[in-house]
C-alpha cells in the first residue's frame, strides 16, 4: 500500500511538471509577451530591447522554460504584467471567494442529490422518483448561463430577494451557490439512483430485507453505503470541477474569485497568472484525484494494487 | 418469481461462462425487449422520440424547410417578437433576433451544428475512452500506467481556461472545438471503464474464460464490455447534455463556434444583453437546447432500463 | 460491509471541509488587499453591501457635502498605482478619472448643460470642451520661446492623500521622468516622449519640462481630460516604500482617497476632505466601483438599484438596449466624448519601403500576402493586375455595407454615415464629393466579378466586440462572401498587429485622430513602425504627409497646408480604399440612474471622470 501511495505521488508530481510544461508553451504560442505591453501606435527600439532583457526573453526558449519552472516550484510565477502584483499571490487573494462558492454549491449538491436520490431509487416508479428523476432531466438540460441569467432576473429583478451580483452578505452566494450546483446536482442525482438501484437489487440487501432487518435501516446503512462508491469518484473530483467551472459563474456573478481571475488572464494574455492558475487548477485536480484514489483503495478491496 | 430468475442467470453465469455467447445473450434481451414494448407500448418515451425525430429531420432537411436564409436578416424587421404577440408577423413564427434574422430557420439550421458536434465528439470519446479505459483496466502493468497518466493529463486541466486559450492562438472554428471536446473528455469514459474493468476482471465468469483459454481481445469486447456498457450508457447519457452545453458555454465565452453560425449556445449568448427586451432571443434557442437535452437524457435513461439484465425486473 | 463505512465517512469529511472552507473564508476576507496607506482600516467584506455607518458620520460632519455612496459598475477596472508599470488597457486613465488622482493640469468644470429630453424617457448631456486648464497643480506656465521647455508654476499647499505632505516640484519631475523612463511600460511612455524630454524641478514649486516639439495639443494631453495623462504622485511615497508597496498604495492628490482596493472585485474610496480644489470637494461620502464582466447583470443591477452608474454600455452595446435600460431604471443616458468612427480595414496591405525613423529599406512583412486566400490585399511590386483587382474588391466591400440603414436602426440615427478616413464629412469645407461611398450591392458584385470573384471568396472577420460584427457581415453575405466572424478580442489580435503579420479584414481603430478637426495630423495608425498599426502601410509618397503635419508645419499658420495634406491623404485612401470608413457612433453611453446627478467632463476616448460630481438624491 505505501509503494502504491509513493508511485502514486509520483505520477501527480510528473503530471504537474507535464501540464507546467504544456501551458507555458501555449502561452509563448500567442507570441512574445511584450505586445501585451504595447497600447500606444508608437514605441521605440530602446524601450523595447528593456523590456525584453527585463523579462529574460533573450535567452533561448527552453532557458526561459527552466528559469521560470525552478521559479516556479518555489512559488515564485512573477509578476502579473496587468497590474504588477505576485501572480500567486493574486490566486491566493481570490481563493476564499471560490472556495466559499465552491463549498455552497457542494454542501448543495451533497444535501439536495444524496436524499432525491436515494428516495427515488427506494420509491421507484413513484411519484417520488418521477419529481427526483425530472429534477435531475431539467437540471442536466439547461445550460449555467442561462440559468444564472434567469435567476437574476427573476430573484433579483423581479421579486428582489437576493443581490444581482457580487460578494456580500448571506443572501449574495444563494444565486451563484444554486448555479454552479444546478448541473452537478443532476448529474450525481443520476448517478446515486442508478448506484443504488443497482446495490438494492443486490443478493445481500435481498437477503437483509428477507431476514427482517427494517427497511429505513436497509436502505440508508447498507445500501446507501455501497451505493456511494461509484458516485464517490464523482463526488471527489466534483471539487476539482467546481474550482475551474467557476468561470462562468463569477463571470455573471460577479465573483471575485480565481476562475474570473484566470479567464481574465487567458484574455490578457498575462502569462505570469495563467501559469500560477493554471498550476494551481492542475495541482487541486492532482491532490484530489490522489486523495479518490486511495479512498477507492480502502473502500474497494476487489481492485488490486501490483 | 422474480428470485427465482435471478438465481437462474446467476447460476447460468457461473456454470456456462466459459462457453457463454454473449451475443446470444443480447439476442434474447433484444427478444424480450421487443415483446416487453407490444405489451406496454405505451410506456415508450413517445415525446422524447418525437422531439428527437423533428430534430433531426429537421436538422438534414433544414434548407427545404426554411424559407429565410439562416445567416442573411433584414435590419429594419430586427426584435419583431413571436406570431403570437403584439408586432409578430407569421413570416416570423419565432420572431426575429437583434439583426433580423428568422429565429425559427435559425434554431433549425442551429440543430444541425449542435448535432454534428454533439454526435462526433460523443463517438470518438466514447469509443476511444472505453477501449483505452478496458485495455487500461484489463491488462494493468505499464500499459495501465501509461494511459492513465494520459487520463490524469486531460482531466486535470481546466478545460474552459485551456479551451478558451488554444481558441485565442488558434482561432474558433467548429472543428477545433469539436477537437478539444474529445480531447478533454474521454478521459471521463476511460476512467470509469478501468475502474469497472478492474472490479470485473476478478470476477468468477471472466477468470473462468481466462482458463478456458480466451484470448485477451475477446474477453474484453465478450465478457467485460458487455458488462460494463449499462454504466457507460448512463455516462455517455449524461455526457450527450454536458457538450451540448459545454459547447454552448464556449460560446457564452466568445470562443465557441463562430458567429454568424446559428449554434443554439451562440444564440443564447448574442441574445443575452437583450434579455429584458426581446426575451425570444434568449428563450427561443435555450428551449432547444433543453428540449434536445432533455430529451436525450430521457431517452437515455429509458434504454438503460429496458436493456440492464438485473434492473429490468424491478 | 465493514469497509463501506469508510466511503461514506470520507464523503461527510469532504463536506465538512467545505463547510470549514467556508467558514474559514469569512476570516479571510479581512486579510489586507491593496489598501491605501498606513493605518487604514480594511473593513469586512459585507461592508460592501451595506451602506458603512462610519463614512456618513464622516460626512455630516463636513455639512456642505451630501452623503452617501455611489455604487459605480465597470466591466474592468483600474489595476494599478504606479504610472510607470501601467502597461494594460487604459489604465492611467482609469487612475485619474477614477478620483484617487490628478494630473499637472485640470480642465474647470465646464457649465453644467440642460439635459435635452429625447423622447421616450431618454435624455442626452452633452457637457461642452472646456480648454481652460489653470485649475491643476500647476496654475500656470510659460513656453520658451524657442520652444524648448516649458516652465510651470506649481500650487502650493496642495495635500497628498495619506499624510505624504505637499505637493513640490520634485513630485512633478519623479512623476513625470518615471512614467517616461526607458523601462517605463506606462502605455503612453512613447506618446510622451516624442515629445518631452524630462522634467526638472527648478525650485520648490518650479518645474522645467524640457522638450523636443510642442504639439498644438499637448496641454489636453497634459490634462485630465487627455489620453496621456500622468497623474502626479509622492516622490517622497516612493524612495520610502520601494516600487512593490508603492505600487500598492494611494499616494494621489484626488478628491477621493482609496479606503480597500480589492483586484477584480471593487474599489471603494472616500472623500478627500483636504482635497485643494474646495469647490471642487466630492459631494459623496465614499464611492464604490465595482466590477461587472455582464452588461446584462450591470443592467439589472442598476434596475434593482444596486449600481448608481452603469459604465460597461460605453463600449459595444446597443443604442436600442440602452434606452430600454435607461427608462425602466427611470434614469438618464449620458452622453459624452467624441463620436467613434467604426471602420473596417483591409489589413495586409504593407505598402512602404523605408522605415520612418532609421531612413533603412523596410523588410516585407509577415503580414504581405497577396494571393487569391487574401483577395484584398494588393502587390505594388507584382504584376500589374493584382493592385486593381485588389482595389476593386475592397470598393466591392465596402459599396456592400448600407451606412444610412445601420446608423437609422443601430444607432437611432444618432450617428453619422462616414465616408472618409480624416473625418470630413458631406459639406465640409475639406469634402469632395467622390469620396462618398455610394450604397450599392449590385455595383459590388460587379467590381467582384471584374476582380475575379464572381462567386465570392471565404475570409475570417475579426470583429472583436463591435456591435456593427453582425449587421455588416450579413451585408456581405448578401453578396455572395462567405464570413466568418471571429470576435477574439483586441488584447488576442495585438500580436499579429505588432508583428505586422496581421492580413485580416477587421474593425481597427480609426487610422486619423478621433478628433475631427481636419488640420491635424492623419492617418498614424498607417504609418510603417514598431508598434500596434493598423495593419496596412502607406506608400513611400504618403506616409511623409502625416509626418510633415505633426512634427514641421505647426501652429496656426500652416493650417491650410496640413488640410492640404490631409486632402491629399483622402484621395489616396479613397481611391484605394484601404479602410472602409463605416459610420460615427454617438459617444459613450453611461446610464445614471434615478436620483442620481452626475456631470462628468468631455474627455478623449470617454473615460469615466469626475466622480466628485455624482450626487446621490435618495
Amino acid at each position: 500500500m505505501l509503494k502504491y501511495v509513493l508511485r502514486r505521488l509520483a505520477y501527480s508530481l510528473i503530471l504537474v511538471v507535464l501540464a507546467s510544461v504544456f501551458i507555458f508553451a501555449l502561452t509563448r504560442a500567442r507570441g512574445d509577451p511584450r505586445y501585451m505591453y504595447l497600447e500606444d501606435a508608437y514605441i521605440t527600439q530602446e524601450r523595447w530591447d528593456a523590456w525584453g532583457r527585463e523579462m529574460g526573453l533573450d535567452k533561448p526558449i527552453v532557458v526561459q522554460y527552466l528559469i521560470w519552472a525552478s521559479k516556479a516550484a518555489r512559488g515564485n510565477f512573477g509578476e502579473s504584467q496587468v497590474n504588477r502584483r505576485d501572480a500567486w499571490g493574486l490566486v491566493g487573494e481570490r481563493l476564499p471567494a471560490t472556495l466559499q462558492l465552491s463549498g455552497v454549491a457542494y454542501v448543495l449538491v451533497v444535501l439536495v442529490s444524496v436524499p432525491l436520490g436515494v428516495m427515488a431509487a427506494v420509491k421507484r416508479g413513484t411519484v417520488v422518483d418521477l419529481i427526483g428523476r425530472t429534477f435531475a432531466l431539467l437540471g442536466q438540460a439547461t445550460p449555467t448561463f442561462w440559468l444564472g441569467l434567469m435567476m437574476i432576473l427573476l430573484f433579483a429583478v423581479y421579486l428582489g430577494w437576493f443581490p444581482t451580483s457580487g460578494r456580500g452578505g448571506l443572501a449574495s452566494y444563494v444565486l451563484p451557490g444554486i448555479t454552479l450546483a444546478s448541473g452537478s446536482i443532476a448529474a450525481s442525482l443520476r448517478l446515486i439512483r442508478t448506484s443504488m438501484l443497482e446495490v438494492l437489487d443486490s443478493e445481500y440487501i435481498k437477503f437483509a430485507r428477507a431476514k427482517g432487518v427494517s427497511s429505513n435501516l436497509v436502505i440508508w446503512k447498507h445500501a446507501l453505503r455501497n451505493s456511494l462508491l461509484v458516485p464517490l469518484t464523482y463526488f471527489g473530483l466534483l471539487f476539482a470541477a467546481f474550482m475551474t467551472g467557476t468561470v462562468v459563474v463569477e463571470t455573471i456573478f460577479a465573483w471575485p474569485g480565481v476562475g474570473r481571475l484566470a479567464i481574465e488572464a487567458v484574455f490578457n494574455n498575462d502569462f505570469p497568472v495563467v501559469s500560477a492558475v493554471v498550476i494551481f487548477f492542475v495541482l487541486v485536480y492532482a491532490v484530489t484525484s490522489l486523495m479518490v484514489d486511495l479512498l477507492y483503495a480502502v473502500a474497494d478491496p476487489r481492485i488490486r494494487y501490483g | 418469481m422474480r428470485l427465482r430468475i435471478r438465481v437462474y442467470d446467476m447460476a447460468k453465469s457461473s456454470i456456462e461462462a466459459g462457453q457463454l455467447e454473449t451475443s446470444s445473450l443480447m439476442v434474447t434481451r433484444q427478444r424480450s425487449l421487443i415483446n416487453r414494448t407490444l405489451h406496454v407500448g405505451r410506456r415508450w418515451p413517445v415525446l422524447p422520440i418525437v422531439v428527437l425525430a423533428v430534430v433531426i429531420v429537421a436538422a438534414i432537411f433544414a434548407p427545404l424547410l426554411t424559407p429565410h436564409d439562416p445567416t442573411i436578416g433584414n435590419l429594419r424587421d430586427r426584435f419583431t417578437p413571436p406570431m403570437w404577440q403584439e408586432g409578430g408577423t407569421s413570416r416570423y413564427p419565432l420572431g426575429t433576433d437583434e439583426n433580423g434574422r428568422d429565429i425559427l430557420t435559425r434554431v433549425i439550421h442551429g440543430g444541425r451544428i449542435t448535432l454534428i458536434v454533439a454526435t462526433t465528439v460523443l463517438l470518438s470519446g466514447l469509443i476511444l475512452g472505453t477501449t483505452l479505459g478496458l485495455t487500461a483496466g484489463y491488462i494493468g502493468g505499464q500499459v495501465d500506467e501509461l494511459i492513465m497518466r494520459i487520463v490524469d493529463f486531460t482531466l486535470a486541466f481546466p478545460f474552459i481556461l485551456v479551451a478558451v486559450a488554444v481558441v485565442v492562438v488558434f482561432g474558433a472554428s467548429v472543428p477545433l472545438i469539436i477537437i478539444l471536446l474529445v480531447i478533454f473528455g474521454w478521459g471521463g469514459f476511460a476512467r470509469q471503464a478501468r475502474a469497472m474493468t478492474l472490479s470485473l476482471k476478478t470476477a468468477d465468469y471472466v477468470a473462468i474464460s481466462r482458463i478456458a483459454g480466451a484470448s485477451t481481445p475477446r474477453i474484453l469486447f465478450r465478457h467485460i464490455l458487455p458488462g460494463i456498457m449499462n454504466t457507460m450508457m448512463v455516462l455517455a447519457s449524461l455526457a450527450v447534455g454536458g457538450v451540448i452545453l459545454a459547447e454552448a458555454t464556449l460560446s457564452f465565452l466568445g470562443v465557441g463556434v463562430p458567429r454568424p453560425n446559428p449554434a443554439w449556445g451562440l444564440m443564447v449568448s448574442s441574445g443575452r444583453d437583450y434579455i429584458r427586451d426581446a426575451w425570444w432571443l434568449v428563450v427561443m434557442p435555450g428551449v432547444a437546447i433543453f428540449a434536445v437535452v432533455f430529451s436525450i437524457n430521457f431517452l437515455g435513461d429509458w434504454l438503460r432500463d429496458r436493456f440492464d439484465p438485473r434492473l429490468r425486473q424491478l | 460491509m465493514f469497509r463501506m463505512k469508510r466511503t461514506t465517512r470520507g464523503l461527510m469529511v469532504g463536506v465538512l471541509l467545505f463547510a470549514f472552507a467556508i467558514a474559514c473564508g469569512g476570516e479571510e476576507t479581512t486579510t489586507p488587499t491593496a489598501v491605501g496607506g498606513e493605518g487604514t482600516a480594511t473593513p469586512p467584506a459585507t461592508a460592501a453591501t451595506a451602506t458603512p455607518t462610519a463614512v456618513d458620520a464622516e460626512a455630516t460632519a463636513d455639512p456642505p457635502q451630501s452623503s452617501g455612496m455611489a455604487n459605480i459598475a465597470g466591466r474592468t477596472e483600474a489595476q494599478i498605482f504606479r504610472v510607470f508599470l501601467s502597461g494594460q488597457g487604459h489604465a492611467d486613465a482609469l487612475l485619474t478619472r477614477y478620483g484617487a488622482y490628478e494630473p499637472l493640469l485640470r480642465a474647470q468644470d465646464p457649465p453644467r448643460p440642460e439635459w435635452s429630453d429625447l423622447g421616450e424617457g431618454e435624455f442626452s448631456y452633452s457637457p461642452e470642451w472646456n480648454y481652460n486648464f489653470t485649475e491643476g497643480i500647476a496654475h500656470s506656465w510659460e513656453i520658451a520661446p524657442d520652444q524648448s521647455k516649458i516652465t510651470f508654476q506649481i500650487r502650493e499647499g496642495v495635500p497628498f492623500h495619506n499624510d505624504w505632505g505637499h505637493v513640490t516640484a520634485e513630485d512633478v519631475a519623479f512623476s513625470f521622468n518615471d512614467a517616461i523612463s526607458a523601462e517605463s511600460v506606462f502605455t503612453r511612455a512613447d506618446r510622451l516622449g516624442e515629445w518631452i524630454d524630462r522634467v526638472e524641478a527648478v525650485d520648490e514649486f518650479t518645474v522645467d519640462m524640457h522638450i523636443s516639439s510642442l504639439n498644438a495639443t499637448w496641454d489636453i494631453r497634459l490634462s485630465n481630460v487627455g489620453d496621456t495623462t500622468v497623474p502626479i504622485v509622492s516622490k517622497r511615497a516612493f524612495d520610502t516604500l520601494g516600487s512593490e508597496e508603492f505600487n500598492v498604495t494611494d499616494t494621489g492628490t484626488g478628491p477621493f482617497t482609496v479606503r480597500t482596493w480589492r483586484t477584480g472585485d471593487e474599489i471603494i474610496m472616500d472623500r478627500f476632505a483636504d482635497y485643494y480644489r474646495e469647490d471642487g470637494r466630492a459631494q459623496v461620502a465614499a464611492i464604490r466601483y465595482v466590477t461587472m464582466p455582464e452588461q446584462n447583470v450591470q443592467l439589472a443591477a442598476l434596475e434593482t438599484g444596486e449600481v448608481d452608474i452603469a459604465t460597461g454600455a460605453s463600449t459595444g452595446l446597443d443604442f436600442q438596449l440602452v434606452s430600454g435600460a435607461a427608462e425602466r431604471s427611470g434614469g438618464k443616458v449620458i452622453e459624452f466624448g467624441h463620436p467613434g468612427r467604426h471602420e473596417i480595414t483591409f489589413g495586409g496591405n504593407y505598402w512602404a519601403e523605408t522605415d520612418p525613423d532609421t531612413g533603412d529599406p523596410l523588410p516585407r512583412r509577415p503580414g504581405f500576402t497577396p494571393d487569391s486566400d487574401h483577395p484584398w490585399i494588393g502587390d505594388p511590386w507584382g504584376d500589374g493586375n493584382s493592385m486593381e483587382s485588389a482595389r476593386l474588391v475592397r470598393w466591392a466591400m465596402s459599396m456592400a455595407i448600407d451606412r444610412e440603414l445601420l446608423n437609422e436602426i443601430m444607432f437611432e440615427s444618432l450617428g453619422t454615415p462616414a465616408y472618409t478616413n480624416i473625418g470630413s464629412l458631406p459639406g465640409d469645407e475639406a469634402w469632395k464629393d467622390e469620396w462618398l461611398i455610394p450604397y450599392d450591392p449590385d455595383m459590388a458584385r460587379q467590381h467582384l466579378a471584374e476582380a475575379g470573384y464572381p462567386d465570392g471568396f471565404s475570409f475570417r472577420f475579426y470583429a472583436g466586440t463591435s456591435p456593427l460584427a453582425e449587421p455588416i457581415g450579413q451585408m456581405w453575405s448578401a453578396i455572395g462572401l462567405d464570413i466568418t466572424i471571429d470576435s477574439t478580442g483586441y488584447e488576442a489580435l495585438r500580436p499579429s498587429r505588432v508583428e505586422k503579420s496581421m492580413n485580416s479584414i477587421y474593425t481597427c481603430g480609426p487610422p486619423g485622430e478621433e478628433r475631427r478637426t481636419l488640420d491635424e495630423a492623419k492617418g498614424g495608425l498607417l504609418i510603417p513602425r514598431l508598434g500596434v498599426t493598423c495593419s496596412v502601410e502607406l506608400p513611400d509618397d504618403i506616409w511623409p504627409l502625416y509626418f510633415a503635419n505633426n512634427d514641421e508645419l505647426l501652429g496656426p499658420e500652416h493650417r491650410e497646408e496640413r488640410v492640404q495634406n490631409n486632402i491629399k491623404l483622402q484621395d489616396f485612401l479613397s481611391n484605394w480604399m484601404l479602410g472602409a470608413p463605416v459610420v460615427y457612433s454617438p459617444a459613450s453611453l453611461y446610464i445614471v440612474n434615478e436620483g442620481v446627478e452626475w456631470y462628468p467632463h468631455q474627455a478623449d476616448f470617454a473615460f469615466f471622470n469626475s466622480p466628485e460630481t455624482i450626487v446621490l438624491h435618495r
